[in-house]
């Protein structure tokens, strides 16, 4: 009886004991992740320092934690808290700013990496490696690459109709779905592109619009920051960043990212504009809807790469006019004509910029290359990074405008 | 004393525990760096010989009925060999799981505890393993039955979720390194189905030694379809493995579901589900090296044993200095070992004294 108690009591004060050295051994991560401990990092900008080009300027936008408290309201407390700091190296950067701030640097809410212009093109791969290695950085975190300096991009950037900053990076890239002249970019996919010999990686392009640029311009030249809308807002995000490797060697029109999301599906669905058949002063806008049946296809032909794209998509006719008559079935093959063959030359054109102007194959035909290859070892010796430049391309697009909308016929 | 002994689907789930562990960690990594693109033609390949592999041992195991393979290599070789080969395999099992325990908790620190010393985090396994197999000898059998189906239904999700984030081009080059790398000198990462090595000690410990050919048929095509899909997931997934190295990739994985902006983070969920189940593999492991020890010294309650075991696999997962000796010994030195102890030595002993017994007969 006596054994049964001492062991007993031997039992408890071994867990007792344990408990206790448990609690202690774990408490010092408990105390870093405490919400007093901690300031939430929305979004990071990263420059070059202006004094010396080795340096970086790294800017980091803070949010209020009370912002998010059921008793906080309207955009005026959500101005954007942004500090800068000079340094090596992005932990440099983040050690600097937790002794400025007295509160250690939390990322796993940041939504938004903004590389400079000037920084992206001297090559990135060091930021991405540093970036992609902490565990708070999620691979789901846009890129953009700013025509100007990050941290304007980012002071200009604060939308001014949402309360919550972050909700806004998340959801921002989305017009793409139904624009089709952005995309989103993520150091994910960055990261991945960058490590493999298949593709090359690509950012969402970024800028700022000026007092002049509201005057027209055509859709098949607009980039980020000459968008011709006059708003509070100045930052603009439309088209593509081209990177060879982790170098920024071109930009992307917003037709050419259209291009690029089309045959990447990634557009839902999104609008072009054509001359009117029927009237070649005047223009129709039609909504065309993927079919999600977009096919890439790669041959090697005498040693050059043979890229084949079908491309299928359905149409509604958006505009309407006193004479406009969409049940024609005749009417509506010319139309569908008219934009397959606009499509195709728009298409072709983006594969051509890619491939003989920045030698860079952002939509990852490499990747359906491999199958014309039996090993590794074939593929590495045909080295496909350079040779996609001499790749020719065929583009076929198959739309079927069913209708105009609502009204048909007038 | 049936109290203690397993049913089928207990004792699938005990092979298939080791395949689970050892896919958080090396196996995806390991099997992608030596086979590129064509790890899963190599996968199912060595898959279709692990599963005749372990119909051979049922053959082979067939003529000792209700007897382990310590019990077989005494009919073999006697009582000192018996107990030389208990202590191979005391060893196989203490290292392995050791190794194993150092990795996962140095990965562990890296994703959730910055700040906590990794020896903290081991500590908290071997507790959880000394207080499980002091407590109920078969309370860790019947968690780790429960955990594995949750676990292969979380693995189906992770699979199903990060669907639209797979690239099937990617296993093309369909040969990857070449034809004898993929299916000769492939054949070696058959160390991945290392959980048959438990087929050898489940014979006197089942309820139903009948169904014994069912059991290693079933936990080895199971074990297959996990691995098949595992490297799937991180084939399919991720394009650099050729030249880049990431602690957990299926953690990694894990972090790319998203559904929208309301479902997101969902890593934390199944690093909880992992945490149970490598609490369960370890205890596991412990569990078998106290069976071999009670079978090579005749001792009759392991039980008090427990804690001194605890203890050992402590010390072992400590002497790695860092993370790159315990990733070199359970990514370079592991695979061999099993190859040694479970397909090939294991192996021999059971073809000889089934011909011993054919030659008596």
């Amino acid at each position: 009886m006596v054994n049964i108690i001492r062991s007993n009591i031997f039992k408890n004060f071994f867990i007792i004991l344990l408990l206790i050295s448990l609690t202690l051994g774990f408490s010092k991560s408990y105390t870093s992740y405490t919400i007093d401990n901690l300031d939430f990092v929305t979004s990071i900008g990263i420059d070059v320092s202006e004094t010396d080009d080795t340096k970086l300027k790294i800017s980091f936008e803070f949010t209020k934690a009370s912002n998010y408290s059921p008793e906080s309201s309207g955009s005026s407390d959500n101005e954007p808290i942004i500090n800068t700091v000079e340094c090596s190296s992005i932990d440099t950067a983040i050690n600097l700013m937790n002794a400025h701030m007295g509160k250690e640097l939390k990322l796993s809410h940041c939504k938004l990496i903004v590389f400079s212009e000037k920084l992206a093109e001297k090559g990135i791969s060091d930021e991405i490696y540093t970036l992609i290695n902490n565990v708070q950085i999620r691979p789901s975190t846009n890129i953009i690459v700013s025509k100007c300096s990050s941290k304007d991009y980012l002071e200009n950037l604060n939308p001014s109709i949402e309360d919550y900053v972050t909700k806004y990076y998340e959801v921002f890239p989305n017009s793409g779905k139904y624009t089709g002249y952005t995309t989103d970019a993520t150091i994910g996919d960055f990261f991945y592109s960058m490590s493999t010999n298949t593709c090359e990686p690509y950012a969402i392009l970024g800028g700022l619009s000026s007092e002049d640029n509201n005057s027209y311009e055509d859709i098949d030249n607009i980039i980020a920051g000459t968008m011709p809308i006059d708003s509070e807002r100045k930052a603009q995000t439309v088209g593509i960043a081209v990177f060879k490797n982790d170098r920024l060697v071109g930009e992307l029109t917003a037709l050419e990212t259209l291009s690029f999301s089309i045959l990447a599906g990634k557009v839902n669905n999104f609008l072009v504009s054509i001359p009117n058949p029927n009237d070649s002063n005047d223009t129709l806008d039609i909504s065309l809807y993927d079919d999600m049946n977009t096919k890439i296809d790669v041959d090697i032909i005498n040693n050059s790469p043979y890229v084949t794209a079908n491309i299928k998509l359905t149409g509604v006719i958006g505009t309407t006019s006193y004479d406009s008559d969409y049940l024609n079935q005749y009417n509506l093959d010319e139309i569908s004509n008219y934009v397959s063959s606009y499509l195709e030359s728009v298409i072709s054109s983006f594969f051509y910029k890619t491939s003989k102007e920045y030698h860079a194959d952002i939509s990852c035909v490499g990747k359906r290359a491999l199958k014309n290859f039996a090993t590794w070892q074939e593929y590495e010796s045909y080295n496909w990074k350079d040779r996609y430049r001499d790749s020719f391309f065929d583009v076929n697009v198959d739309v079927n405008v069913k209708s105009g909308s609502l009204i048909t016929e007038t | 004393m049936d109290d203690s002994r397993f049913n089928t689907k207990e004792a699938i789930a005990i092979i298939l525990s080791v395949a689970v562990a050892h896919s958080l960690l090396s196996i995806p990594k390991s099997l992608l760096a030596d086979q590129k693109s064509a790890a899963i033609l190599n996968i199912t390949f060595v898959s279709l010989l692990a599963i005749a592999f372990s119909y051979i041992i049922y053959k082979l195991l067939k003529s000792f009925p209700g007897k382990n393979i310590l019990d077989i290599s005494e009919f073999l070789g006697g009582k000192k060999f018996k107990i030389v080969l208990g202590i191979l395999f005391l060893l196989y099992f203490t290292f392995s799981g050791s190794i194993l325990l150092r990795n996962f908790c140095e990965c562990i620190k890296v994703v959730y505890f910055a700040n906590t010393k990794v020896q903290f985090i081991i500590a908290m396994f071997i507790a959880s393993v000394i207080i499980v197999c002091s407590l109920n000898f078969k309370s860790h059998i019947k968690t780790n039955y429960i955990i594995m189906p949750i676990v292969l239904v979380s693995m189906i999700f992770l699979f199903i979720s990060n669907l639209k984030n797979f690239s099937t081009s990617r296993m093309y080059p369909l040969l990857g390194d070449g034809f004898i790398n993929t299916f000769i000198t492939g054949t070696s990462n058959i160390y991945v189905f290392g959980g048959l090595v438990f087929l050898y000690f489940l014979p006197p410990l089942l309820k139903e030694p009948g169904k014994f050919k069912k059991i290693s048929l079933i936990s080895a095509i199971v074990s297959a379809i996990y691995i098949i899909m595992t490297i799937s997931i991180v084939l399919f997934m991720f394009a650099y493995f050729v030249n880049i190295n990431e602690i957990m990739p299926l953690f990694s994985a894990a972090r790319n579901i998203e559904f929208g902006a309301f479902f997101q983070r969902l890593e934390s969920v199944f690093l909880l589900i992992w945490l149970i189940v490598f609490a369960c593999y370890l205890s596991i492991v412990v569990m078998f090296c106290l069976e071999i020890f009670k079978s090579i010294s005749n001792i009759k309650d392991t039980r008090p044993l427990v804690p001194s075991f605890g203890l050992l696999f402590l010390a072992i997962t400590l002497i790695p200095k860092n993370y790159a000796i315990s990733n070199f010994l359970e990514t370079h030195i592991y695979p061999y070992l099993n190859i040694g102890v479970d397909f090939i030595l294991s192996g021999l002993i059971l073809l000889l004294a089934n011909y011993k017994l054919k030659k008596q007969r």
